[in-house]
């Protein structure tokens, strides 16, 4: 478990990796479906955190929008009771938070499994929609062709992030790895991984 | 014409099959998350994978609890 990753040298270290888990380099202890034997996990990427803040923001509408609302009805000496029982009401706020949690996990899931993984043989590119599909494409290392970045955007610029286009010699042209962190990096890992795979060194 | 007291029944019937109906497809959603995260676990293995697992966990039973209560609760009244 503990054991070190072999990475070419001078390349990334595991310091390079993100505290808030969108970037990981050289993660112990990761594994994916088919991985070969001898196949070693260099990069995990995942949108960047920032491009969670939407729904974070919405699940803190959902949790202090019922108390606003008891405040207004108070104020206003609406009275509910004829319509939800007390026991009722108790189970409605309940089942309200309960669906305010479970639209944070599904979002979490959605954002957690929709990965970007580079291995020192092929790139993978995980598409997750949490409630519908799931597609996983790969391609080899060897067969990347040519990597271009395009940060577009105030927010994405000021936050480091953006679209890595991977075109690849395979029947499936391009991978199009949306709002990754610190593109320039990891395009420029992605060109020398590719390069090495290539001309392995004797 | 309909009095004041039916209207609060009428509404109050309206409101707990409204309930069971949200519960139910509450359930389904938490279900599939559920159900879609364990087979992600199983593509992709990692740390923080474990600890979503148990997240998806927690609020599957959540929604089983709740189904069960709003259930027991509109048969009672």
């Amino acid at each position: 478990m503990d054991e070190e990753i072999p990475i070419p040298s001078g390349l990334m270290s595991s310091s390079d990796s993100s505290m808030l888990g969108d970037l990981s380099v050289a993660p112990r202890a990761a594994s994916f479906a088919g991985q070969d034997p001898g196949e070693v996990v260099y990069i995990i990427a995942r949108r960047d955190i920032i491009t969670t803040l939407g729904w974070a923001v919405r699940v803190g509408i959902l949790i202090i929008s019922p108390i606003i609302l008891i405040i207004i009805l108070n104020n206003f000496n609406i009275n509910l009771s004829p319509i939800i029982q007390g026991r009722f009401s108790v189970l409605i706020l309940l089942a309200y938070y309960a669906f305010t949690f479970t639209y944070m996990v599904i979002n979490i899931n959605d954002w957690f499994f929709n990965v970007f993984i580079v291995t020192n043989r092929r790139i993978l590119d995980f598409d997750f929609k949490p409630l519908s599909s799931f597609t996983v494409a790969e391609a080899e290392l060897t067969a990347i062709q040519d990597v271009s970045e395009s940060v577009i955007g105030v927010i994405p610029s000021f936050f480091d992030y953006g679209d890595l286009q991977i075109q690849t010699a395979g029947e499936k042209i391009k991978f199009i790895v949306k709002q990754i962190p610190r593109p320039t990096w990891l395009r420029n890992i992605l060109v020398d991984l590719a390069r090495i795979a290539k001309n392995p060194e004797p | 014409m309909i009095n004041q007291t039916q209207i609060d029944q009428i509404l109050a019937i309206s409101m707990r099959a409204l309930l069971i109906t949200g519960m139910v497809v509450y359930f389904g959603i938490t279900l599939i998350a559920w159900r879609r995260s364990e087979n992600m676990h199983k593509q992709i293995t990692t740390v923080t994978g474990t600890s979503l697992r148990l997240l998806n966990l927690i609020n599957l039973v959540i929604a089983i609890i709740l189904l069960i209560a709003s259930l027991i609760l509109s048969i009672m009244t």
